[in-house]
């Protein structure tokens, strides 16, 4: 069984990465073929021909069909056969699986799962990503690591001070509390830390145009298995959303990571910046996307040789949790409460989801040292 | 080992979800203790993350079956 939960959405792409051409990718261990046909469709296909498995991802589109590279089997968008060489009857077996896809939020989600139970309304969302009251900048680096090592990374923010000196802590960070929740029922986590008064970044300063010291919150949201945002919020000493309306006396950042498995030893790092101020200050745009990228890689020179040790040690290898891992601690349950909600049967059988929820997530451990 | 900190000195938990069941912990950091909060509105305290967890996560079991969210 994968380490991830099946029957759940993915981001498998950029909107802006699908157009004509094919473009192969291996989600959850499915290698997947994708274009956008006449009609502006997203299409995925399983990236293997029925023939001699050529990756249809290396072959030829034509119209709004593929070709295969290697001796010209034909699929419709749909991944039926419609034409083979030299060949009058296709059998009616020869077919590719097509995945379902969604487009929202500038990505394309693809379903890992029984097609069935897909349903566009489990896709979490990111409505900034598409919003032109926000500039976005982006980027997807590979990580040659398990995605749950970045599931832990994204939800402690602790490891800044260490692993990201100098890029994004502020000493205001290690005094504040930190406050994390569980949605039992939503399946989401949500670790606030909100500064009341703290130091105002000078390229802070300046493209806000706020001058003195700030109200600062970061807020980490994780719909898992794939969606993670960092909610960056920055305002006047003093200034919180009001009840209802806009919260339009305060900047906000906004980071967004997709988080997608490629194999169970790879992930796919999809990474976001947008903002809701300065939109068309290229320097602001040039110094986000550059810190960003940097802050990233930093997380994935690490994770790249976290993932060799893990792959390395013995079975029931015992880690040592303490409390900057409450976040991280949530979002390893909730994954596998939902690993275990998406291998039950859909119909018919009695597993219910309610039996599963109570997954522990430790072996017997030491305790904690104290001071 | 010395005694944890009393709860009083941890401000309440921020509020940012708004489901019918949401656990909450509290941590300031640089403090060993940790404060819990069911949804029914028990709290716990632990110096272990794993711990406090579990206590959340059982605790449902004993809420009132007829009064209980579940
Ligand atoms: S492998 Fe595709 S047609 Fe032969
Ligand atoms: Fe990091
Ligand atoms: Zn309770």
């Amino acid at each position: 069984m994968p380490s991830w939960p099946l029957n759940q959405w993915y981001v498998a792409a950029y909107s802006q990465e699908v157009g004509d051409d094919l473009l192969g990718r291996t989600i959850c261990n499915e290698p997947l073929v994708m274009y956008r046909t006449s009609e502006g469709e997203v299409v995925a296909l399983a990236d293997r021909c029925v023939h001699r498995r050529f990756p249809l991802s290396m072959s030829n589109r034509v119209d709004d069909s593929i070709v295969c590279g290697y001796h010209g089997f034909t699929y419709d968008k749909g991944g039926q056969c419609i034409a083979a060489p030299a060949q009058k009857r296709i059998p009616r077996t020869a077919r590719v699986p097509s995945f379902v896809v969604h487009e929202q939020d500038s990505f394309v989600w693809v379903w890992i799962g029984d097609n069935e139970r897909a349903d566009t309304a489990l896709i979490p969302r990111a409505p900034w990503l598409d919003d032109p009251a926000y500039t976005t900048v982006r980027g997807m680096e590979p990580l040659k690591a398990r995605y749950g090592l970045l599931v832990d990374n994204l939800l402690d923010l602790s490891h800044e001070t260490y692993l990201h000196g100098g890029y994004i802590g502020t000493p205001e960070v290690a005094e504040t509390p930190m406050t994390t929740e569980v949605d039992e029922e939503a399946n989401v986590v949500y670790v606030s830390r909100h500064m009341a008064d703290a130091e105002c970044p000078s390229l802070y300063a300046r493209s806000t145009g706020i001058d003195g010291r700030i109200t600062r919150w970061q807020d980490i949201e994780y719909h898992p298995p794939c969606l993670y945002l960092l909610h960056s919020r920055i305002a006047p000493v003093g200034v919180l959303p009001p009840e209802d309306g806009p919260d339009d006396q305060a900047f906000h950042v906004e980071v967004v990571y997709a988080i997608t498995p490629e194999t169970e030893h790879s992930t796919h790092d999809f990474w976001m910046v947008a903002r809701d101020f300065a939109l068309d200050d290229q320097e602001i745009s040039t110094f986000l996307a550059e810190n960003n990228r940097t802050v990233v890689l930093q997380d994935v020179t690490a994770l790249d040789v976290l993932e060799t040790v893990v792959e390395g040690e013995k079975d029931h290898y015992q880690e040592l949790s303490i409390n900057i891992d409450t976040g991280g601690l949530a979002a390893r349950r909730l994954l596998q409460k939902l690993i275990a909600q998406g291998e039950a049967a859909p119909v018919g059988e009695t597993a219910g989801a309610g039996d599963v929820a109570e997954v522990a997530v430790r072996a017997p451990a030491e305790p904690v040292p104290t001071a | 080992m010395t005694e944890p900190p009393l709860r009083a000195e941890l401000p309440p938990p921020t509020k940012m979800l708004t489901g019918r069941s949401v656990y909450r912990v509290v941590w300031k950091l640089n403090t060993d203790v940790l404060v819990g909060y069911c949804w029914c509105g028990e709290s716990h305290e632990d110096v272990d993350p794993i711990a406090l967890w579990d206590w959340l996560l059982a605790h449902p079991a004993t809420h009132d079956p007829a009064g209980g969210a579940r």
